[in-house]
């Protein structure tokens, strides 16, 4: 495997300027300016390897899309190094956005007055595509994603999620071998979701795309990822795949049982009940002391269990945990 | 040539999206010749002379169709979209497409140009040798005439480009527009012919950028100057397109490390 990108103790620290509420203060600050000095990044590092969809996540602010506007090229860092597909993307803009699909959420990049059909025949054209190729390509794209008909009305027109739709195709068609993905799925319903996702899966299968998403869906990481970078504060708090994060993290499990007939409350060590009525019980473990298998034991020898469920807590829950500790370290 | 074309026709495209403005606009020529036309008659009555600072009335109204056509086939407003792309963002848009910035606009504008050409400038032109009885110049100068128009539709580009690059520090760029098109509307010669001015005047505008963007070509057409004259106006013209070309494309770089520093 190789690395597609590195980068190097990458910080940014912006300008900006404050003002107080009020017309005064407006008045005054046409020619007295406050500025402040934030620090988006603080010298983050990490790698990615060539064919990887990896997760980008952190809480508002944390520094997700400073780190994607610095890989897509239109923002200069303060210090630190950036190698993305051989390129510095803000020195060599033009040659390196030739190999590289963006979709900001944000943000208009299809045509707003023309049918979106007319953007991505201009991908043709900017980007060079053959004929055959780009029939094809937007053929199956089209297909996956129900555009059809959509894509033959003017932009303005369309629905949120429609346009996002248009816009991941407009970042597809040239087939980049890089795709950044800032919060993709805003306005998309569960079902366009799933397309969405399972989209992005065949196209990182079919072609090794690399893709980087960020996200607050924690669904749609654990769907898509199987590498997580957590970002938080300007720092990377975590860097590697999910499953070990939740091994290192989920020291619980939950345990919903269903009876048949009426049982009397239960006890056991290590474990707490998060919930019980006559026919339920939640029961949440802790599997560092006690085995799940103990657990169920003890189960079936009392109750006249129906039906057991055992699951991990959500991702949310960890992600939680680690923003919520004072340092923010994992 | 393909990225080219491919961008042009989107200028051409967003140009006819809308029927309503795209019907309207084309009044809009017909209906300034008309005040034209009757302002100046009343101005040559008025005043009873038969040539006034070197114009029959006849070559008056001709200098206006004339202007009328070579300030469509120019019209630039690049800087209004600089300036809505920058304040709201969606330039980045543009960054995300290999290419640059300066000829994505580019493209844009002269496909533009095209519309403009096709449903605008083709009917006046029929219109102004069947019915207005305007005398053609020799084949020469109707070259030289088309040769200047082609400069100042680059010029007008560059020029405008480096106004909208503004927009980059000062994000909203509608007064300096507005200041622009009014200072403009007199030194190309769009609102009276640049002769009525003092000739101290005239001096000066001849090493200014403006009056190649519509008075020069006219006059060409008009056949107002010497052979000699011609070569050098045009050499002129020449180089202050190559001086806003090179504003141009060292203030983007500034631009565009000032747009990145300062995040969006």
């Amino acid at each position: 495997m190789t690395s597609i990108i590195t980068v190097k103790n990458l910080k940014k620290v912006y300008k900006t300027h404050t003002r107080k509420e009020g017309l005064s203060n407006a008045i005054k600050s046409l020619f007295n300016r406050k500025y402040e000095y934030k620090q988006a990044l603080k010298g983050i590092s990490f790698e990615i390897e060539e064919g990887e969809i990896v997760g980008f996540i952190g809480p508002n602010g944390a520094g997700k899309s400073t780190t994607i506007k610095a890989l897509s090229g239109f923002l200069y860092p303060t210090s630190g190094e950036v190698v993305s597909l051989g390129f510095t993307p803000w020195k060599d803009r033009v040659d390196y956005v030739a190999n590289l699909g963006v979709v900001l959420g944000q943000k208009a990049q299809l045509w707003w007055d023309l049918p979106a059909i007319d953007t991505f025949y201009l991908s043709k054209d900017v980007y060079g595509i053959k004929e055959s190729t780009f029939k094809s390509r937007l053929n199956f794209m089209v297909k996956l994603l129900d555009l059809e008909k959509v894509m033959h009305t003017p932009v303005r027109d369309m629905s949120l999620g429609e346009r996002m739709k248009c816009k991941l195709v407009a970042a597809l068609l040239h087939n980049p071998k890089l795709v950044l993905l800032d919060e993709p799925s805003i306005g998309l319903d569960v079902i366009a979701k799933d397309k969405f996702r399972d989209f992005i899966k065949l196209v990182n299968k079919k072609y090794k795309t690399t893709f980087i998403i960020t996200t607050h869906d924690m669904q749609e990481i654990e769907r898509l990822c199987k590498k997580i970078i957590i970002i938080n504060n300007g720092q990377i708090v975590y860097d590697g795949l999910l499953k070990d994060i939740k091994k290192k993290y989920l020291s619980n499990k939950f345990i919903d049982v269903k009876l048949e007939t009426k049982g009397e409350k239960f006890k056991l060590r290590y474990c707490k009940v998060v919930e019980q009525n006559e026919y339920e019980i939640k029961i949440e473990v802790n599997t560092t002391k006690i085995k799940v298998k103990e657990v169920i034991n003890s189960l079936l020898s009392n109750y006249d269990v129906a039906d057991i469920l055992i699951s991990d807590p959500p991702i949310e829950t960890i992600i939680q945990q680690i923003f919520r500790s004072k340092d923010g370290k994992v | 040539m393909g990225k080219f074309s491919g961008l042009s026709r989107m200028g051409f495209k967003t140009g006819i999206v809308y029927r309503a403005h795209f019907f309207v606009s084309l009044i809009k020529i017909p209906l300034t010749l008309v005040v034209f036309f009757y302002l100046w008659r009343s101005i040559f009555m008025f005043s009873g002379e038969e040539i006034i600072q070197g114009y029959t009335f006849a070559e008056m109204f001709i200098y206006y169709v004339l202007s009328m056509l070579v300030g469509t086939l120019i019209y630039c407003d690049v800087d209004a979209w600089m300036n809505e792309g920058i304040k709201d963002g969606d330039v980045v848009g543009d960054f995300l497409r290999p290419v640059t910035y300066m000829k994505q606009l580019f493209c844009q504008y002269f496909g533009l140009r095209e519309l403009t050409f096709l449903i605008e400038v083709i009917p006046i032109m029929v219109v102004s040798l069947f019915f207005l009885n305007v005398p053609l110049p020799s084949l020469l100068f109707g070259m030289l005439f088309i040769l200047a128009v082609f400069l100042a539709i680059l010029l007008n580009y560059f020029f405008t480009f480096c106004v909208g690059l503004t927009a980059f520090w000062l994000k909203e760029i509608q007064g300096i527009r507005r200041v622009k098109t009014a200072v403009m509307a007199f030194l190309e010669g769009a609102l009276i012919p640049l002769t009525f001015f003092p000739l101290i005047f005239q001096s000066v505008f001849k090493y200014l950028p403006f009056q190649y963007l519509r008075f020069v070509p006219i006059n060409i057409f008009l056949e107002k100057y010497a052979l000699s004259e011609v070569v050098v106006l045009l050499s002129i013209q020449t180089v202050w397109i190559l001086i806003f070309f090179f504003i141009a494309k060292t203030v983007f770089k500034l631009a565009f490390r000032k747009f990145a520093g300062a995040g969006i």
